[in-house]
């Protein structure tokens, strides 16, 4: 065992080779798979954080030019993964069969545009996991949406993590409901429904 | 090759080797963890260069995971007694709001956001000693190709793709089984005042240890438990779960209970343990008698009251209400924790404190 630690990790030029190979394949991959799981956790902190923050409790006080023109920014790149999923499921029962016959039919442009915007999308989508916008609902639930559309792109193009980004659209999935349903129960407002009461009368 | 200290563990009689994560770092020591005593906190070995905590190696990449697992979801961090005294007293009618909200809090409260900071270092230095051990053995073996070390390498990355797949998995379901989201209801704003001032009592006490060295586990376990549940709590109103005062890094926290998993001192908690949490108070009249008494500040050790008391504990289905009877005691802050089963058919006293 002592033997086996001493040993010196890099020696002749095939190492340099295999070195890029490992960045690629082992580094790269571990980086995205702590990534995804950090945004996805963050999100649902988020969410935790509007269902129970108090009323009284002030806005965050940010930098607003900087934060709407991210915004901007994110509903642009949005719109056009949204356009580009709704042309690929045109011809297709749903969005997955649609994206594996974009691979099997050789449409190498379409691909390449969808895996380019994906891939912009989810360094929004990690961006704004790191910032806190429980006091903005709707931008949270369109995030949470977004990356759900997102995983589940990440799925069919890449097989061998296909299962965890199963997996993950499904946590998505969940979240999204979940974060759906207190919206309505809250309002869009952030403030509780309150039922009217009816003024009883003597006829 | 840096520093190398050669000592063994006492009990098992093994090397615990520790590395840096990064690629090409040969930052190595070897390190003794005695399972009693002298476990520290803030203490674990960091890479001169990168500036990092260096990694136990273990290719058992699930037990990590486990570990993380662990921590949690330990029953350790369900509501503690002393909130559910507090509320049950003062907002009988919240209890299972409150109950229900917490349980909903456990994960990100514990730590879930941070986990893949903990998984990162781990995942790498699995990859790099799987990655080593394979460049060794073709350099032995001449027949063996490059070949077969790109085959590890995929193979590797399998597993700890598998791994961060059963972690989130795990987490789906907790939240499937065991949360109903509709049935979560926001809390007072007297109840969260309350929750605030505890969180701040604990903090009080709990947020720097009396001593750096020298925790039994238990303690260690109890000292990192405080804390978590005070992130919990923090969730449950609505704040960030990261505290401020108390630095507990996500390297010290799943490492430290991935240690205490191995020594069996974590327990999950189940659907069946949450609903414990309420229907003891309910179902024990005499319990839900003494917080009232409490409240109302009554001299509850009168002489009648106490015999009656004694007679009702005596004849009572304790086994209806609960088998867990496990209780960790100690004398004084400075004497470690006794693990003491309790004997609710023996008469109460010191050594039988029910």
């Amino acid at each position: 065992m002592v033997d086996y630690y001493d040993d010196p990790y890099l020696e002749d030029e095939s190492d340099e080779r295999f070195k890029e190979w490992y960045e690629v394949e082992g580094v790269n991959k571990i980086k995205e798979l702590s990534r995804q799981l950090r945004t996805f956790f963050n999100y649902k902190a988020e969410v935790i954080r509007y269902r129970f923050r108090s009323s009284l409790s002030p806005l965050q006080n940010r930098d607003l030019s900087t934060f709407f023109a991210q915004k901007q920014e994110l509903y642009s790149i949005a719109s056009k993964f949204i356009q580009l999923l709704k042309q690929i499921k045109n011809n297709a029962q749903t969005l997955e069969v649609g994206i594996q016959n974009l691979a099997i039919g050789f449409e190498d442009a379409l691909l390449k545009q969808l895996i380019t915007i994906t891939q912009k999308l989810f360094v929004l989508i990690h961006h704004f996991s790191e910032e806190d916008i429980s006091d903005h609902p709707k931008l949270l639930h369109f995030m949470v949406k977004l990356a759900r559309e997102a995983c589940i792109v990440k799925m069919c193009l890449n097989l061998s993590l296909g299962e965890y980004y199963a997996e993950l659209e499904l946590n998505y999935d969940s979240l999204e409901k979940e974060l759906e349903y207190l919206l309505l129960e809250k309002g869009t407002n952030g403030q509780i429904i309150r039922k009217k009461k009816l003024k009883e009368r003597i006829s | 090759m840096t520093d190398h200290m050669k000592v063994s563990r006492k009990d098992l009689g093994e090397d615990r080797i520790a590395i840096c994560s990064k690629f090409g770092c040969d930052s190595m020591k070897r390190v003794k963890p005695l399972k009693f005593g002298f476990f520290g906190f803030g203490k674990y070995p960091i890479c001169k260069k990168h500036r990092i905590p260096l990694v136990y190696v273990d290719e058992r990449i699930g037990e990590f995971v486990d570990g993380a697992l662990a921590c949690l979801f330990d029953k350790a961090g369900l509501p503690p007694n002393d909130l559910l005294t507090i509320i049950t007293a003062e907002y009988p009618d919240e209890l299972k709001s409150f109950i229900h909200g917490w349980v909903y809090c456990i994960t990100v409260g514990r730590g879930a956001p941070v986990v893949s900071r903990y998984l990162d270092s781990i995942s790498n230095t699995y990859l790099k000693q799987l990655t080593k051990k394979q460049v060794k053995s073709i350099k032995k073996d001449k027949n063996k190709k490059t070949d077969h070390l790109y085959q590890a390498i995929k193979k590797g990355m399998k597993e700890i793709a598998m791994q961060y797949t059963r972690l989130l998995k795990h987490l789906r379901v907790h939240s499937e089984v065991l949360v109903d989201h509709k049935s979560l209801n926001a809390l007072s704003r007297n109840l969260r005042s309350d929750l605030t001032e505890w969180e701040k009592k604990i903090l009080s006490i709990y947020a720097s240890p009396e001593k750096e060295t020298g925790m039994t586990l238990l303690e260690a376990k109890h000292y990192y438990d405080k804390n978590l549940n005070v992130s919990t709590c923090r969730c449950l109103l609505g704040m960030e779960s990261k505290l401020k005062k108390v630095k507990i890094t996500a390297f010290d926290r799943f490492s430290a209970y991935l240690d205490f998993f191995l020594e069996n001192i974590t327990e999950k908690f189940t659907n069946s343990d949450i609903k414990v949490l309420y229907s003891d108070i309910e179902l024990n009249p005499i319990k839900k008698e003494m917080i009232i008494e409490k409240k109302t500040h009554n001299n509850f050790k009168s002489i009648n009251n106490y015999q009656e008391i004694k007679e009702y504990l005596r004849n009572l289905d304790w086994e209806s209400l609960t088998n867990n009877w496990a209780l960790l005691l100690r004398e004084h802050h400075t004497h470690p924790y006794k693990k003491i089963l309790l004997d609710p058919h023996k008469e109460p006293s010191h050594e039988n404190p029910l």
